[in-house]
């Protein structure tokens, strides 16, 4: 027999109020219906009266957490509406600010992916690296979120060449931690058992619903707008579109925690190569009358905007989309089948921009180098036991 | 491919049903007769992996537009597909869902927040106007009164 | 000061309602949770139900959907408890004062619900950790001269 289990709008797993039905018979899930809005506060209509150098500071705050992807998503709009040129230094500082964004929503959501699962020591992980990117972030532009750095035509603040190199140090143990978290989720026995082969979304039902993000190239899709739309620097960049072909949770984790490392790499080729002199703004006079089309890869997958002007200092159409509205009724795929237990973690592995305010468990009493060291040292007598030497990360660094 | 041999491919299946549009190095804009729309959309979806980015709709004063985006990732630009719907009493047009499953929610939103209809939607209910507005308020059209709504 | 306010000030224990907040608060109230701030340290603890609660940390400008589902939280809260405002869009609405889904702020709601619910408005978009710490650390001194 069919049962309806209501979950939310509040609920302690989900930090943004979100309704969702799940109907089970027994331990399956038959079918899932959600309901949204409750976070809805009409922006694009809001947009509407805003100018265009105020319109950034607006997209900001559709999501806290990709609080650059939306600004430089209009940007990138206004300024094919206008053709705008953009300076190469502001888009240095575009790019850098980007990266920055995609490590700490990454580790972000890794953490609270291991919440989902009960394993809290992930979530604390995590999180505590995570406390060094937003340091970075805040020393570089001000603000530990919400960073109010795009404007069409270039770039809101400059950023100077020491607190540039003040950044290397904070880079080179943010890099040592992800390789380490990295290991620690995919030498996990018990992680594995959770996570493969669960929430499969095949490559066609990808494209089908037109999934984004780490999402599709989890399930073999390589499309990612920073190598296909290019903007900004990466065309000058050396990194690599990161794909998977299994598509279920664990390959998700794969691809997220993968991209992290590019960023690493790629935020710290910027520092190298960036100029020290040069203009940031190209103090754009006008929008003329047009439409554009921005699309921006953030760290969910692509963000887009359009905006349609008709010559005045206000955009007369803003249409805001972005990657979660695509990436989340692909549960009707991978959710649709699995066990009731699996759901909370199927749904959050698109990272759903929504997450989780409760029982944290905190580390007290003990220094959690030790932890780390004990649990270094469990892995690696298992892996002596099991004959294994390599890590996951060296094993993916040789193919 | 890029959008000026896209474009001739499309005009030699289409003809001059295809209409007029703008077209830059990576942005294509399509004015195609209605008649045709439905076997465009096709065919961009299907044949050329064209991954629906999202709907736009467009309040102009005596009609309303809408803007099917579709991304082609592996060519590097975007199509932008429109078609006009006459602003009466109850402006409808044809769903793509069943075409493209991902239009689902899209098509949701612009029917709620714009009020056009869209024919043989498989799930015609709301998905984020608050209950507390009516069935009849649109709140994404111009003409929509903001300052006399009501608090709840 | 008496016997209830003191039992609130001592340990309160919190209860999120995003009200359609973009996130940021959000996050950051998590992060007072981690190792970096742990406001475990001052006896606050996240719960999972408003029955549980001494503190509502409320974020957002109370979206026109969220208002009725904010106000049975205001009903199902133990009595007595502190309502705290957290981020600019909860204290005054913010960039959001023109957007026609939004019915906040949250003083307004919670003095149509009951006029003698105390709020406590931490400002800031978002506020910081410390900031959101040092607001409900210096809201629950001030309980000492408030009678609940």
């Amino acid at each position: 027999m069919a049962t309806t289990i209501p979950i939310g709008p509040y609920h302690p797993l989900q930090e943004e109020p979100e309704h969702y039905l799940l109907t089970v018979e027994e331990e399956e899930v038959i079918d899932v219906d959600v309901q949204i809005g409750y976070n809805h506060r009409g922006i694009e209509k809001l947009s509407e009266e805003k100018t265009f150098n105020q319109v950034p500071f607006l997209v900001e705050r559709v999501c806290g957490i990709c609080s650059h992807s939306h600004p430089y998503a209009y940007c990138l709009a206004v300024e094919d509406c206008g053709d705008i040129e953009v300076p190469e230094r502001a888009k240095y500082i575009r790019t850098l600010i980007g990266e920055l964004e995609r490590i700490h929503s990454h580790l972000l959501w890794a953490g609270l992916a291991g919440h989902f699962i009960g394993y809290d020591t992930v979530f604390m992980w995590a999180w505590k690296y995570r406390e060094d990117v937003l340091d970075l972030l805040e020393l570089l532009t001000g603000n530990r979120n919400a960073y109010a750095m795009m404007k069409p035509g270039g770039v809101q603040r400059e950023i100077k060449r020491e607190d540039l190199e003040g950044a290397r140090p904070t880079l080179q143990t943010l890099k040592e931690k992800s390789e380490m978290l990295y290991n620690a989720i995919l030498d996990d026995p018990v992680l594995k058992a959770r996570l493969e082969g669960v929430g499969v979304l095949p490559e066609e039902d990808a494209r089908a619903f037109g999934a984004l993000g780490p999402t599709s190239r989890a399930s073999g899709i390589p499309a990612d707008a920073r190598a296909d739309f290019p903007y900004g620097m990466y065309e000058e960049l050396d990194w690599q579109v990161i794909t998977r072909e299994a598509g279920d949770t664990l390959a998700r984790v794969e691809v997220r925690l993968l991209e992290t490392l590019e960023s690493i790499k790629m935020t710290e080729q910027i520092i190298d190569e960036m100029p020290d002199e040069g203009s940031i703004d190209s103090e754009p006079e006008n929008v003329p009358a047009g439409e554009g089309i921005g699309n921006y890869e953030a760290p969910r997958g692509e963000c887009f905007h359009y905006v349609q002007s008709d010559g005045s200092n206000r955009p007369v159409r803003h249409k805001i989309r972005a990657p979660t509205f695509m990436n989340f009724p692909t549960y009707k795929s991978t959710c649709v089948g699995e066990t009731v237990a699996d759901a909370t973690i199927i749904l959050a592995s698109v990272d759903p921009c929504y997450s989780c305010t409760e029982r944290a468990i905190s580390l007290k009493g003990r220094e959690d180098v030790d932890l780390l060291e004990l649990s270094e040292k469990k892995t690696a007598d298992l892996k002596e036991e099991l004959g294994v030497n390599k890590s996951p990360l060296e094993e993916v660094l040789d193919e | 491919m890029n959008p000026s041999t896209f474009k001739e491919e499309l005009s030699g299946r289409f003809g001059w049903k295809l209409g007029k549009g703008e077209q830059s190095s990576d942005r294509l804009y399509l004015n195609p007769e209605p008649e045709i729309f439905e076997n465009l959309i096709e065919a961009i979806f299907e044949e050329h992996d064209g991954r629906l980015a999202t709907i736009s709709c467009v309040d102009e004063e005596d009609q309303f537009r809408l803007l099917y985006h579709f991304a082609l990732d592996g060519e590097g630009f975007i199509t932008t597909v429109k078609l006009p719907v006459d602003k009466d009493e109850n402006p409808s047009t044809e769903s793509i869902t069943n075409l493209i499953p991902g239009a689902e929610w899209i098509e949701r939103e612009v029917m709620e927040m714009f009020g056009i209809e869209f024919r043989n939607h498989p799930a015609k209910k709301r998905l984020l106007k608050a209950e507390a507005l009516d069935d009849g308020d649109f709140p994404y059209r111009k003409d929509f009164d903001v300052e006399n709504l009501e608090e709840t | 000061m008496n016997w209830k306010s003191w039992g609130i000030s001592k340990s309160p224990w919190l209860y999120h309602v995003n009200t359609g907040s973009c996130n940021n608060c959000d996050i950051e109230i998590v992060d007072c949770l981690t190792p970096k701030f742990d406001v475990e340290r001052f006896g606050g603890k996240l719960v999972g139900s408003p029955r549980h609660a001494d503190v509502l940390m409320v974020t957002g400008p109370i979206t026109r959907k969220s208002k009725p589902r904010f106000e049975r939280v205001l009903e199902a809260a133990a009595k007595p408890f502190i309502v705290a405002a957290v981020g600019t869009c909860a204290c005054s609405k913010g960039m959001f004062h023109d957007a026609y889904n939004c019915v906040g702020p949250v003083r307004k709601v919670t003095e149509a619900a009951d006029e003698d619910i105390m709020v406590l408005n931490i400002p800031g978009c978002p506020p910081r950790p410390e900031a959101i710490i040092d607001g409900l650390v210096t809201g629950l001194d001030q309980l000492k001269e408030v009678k609940l």
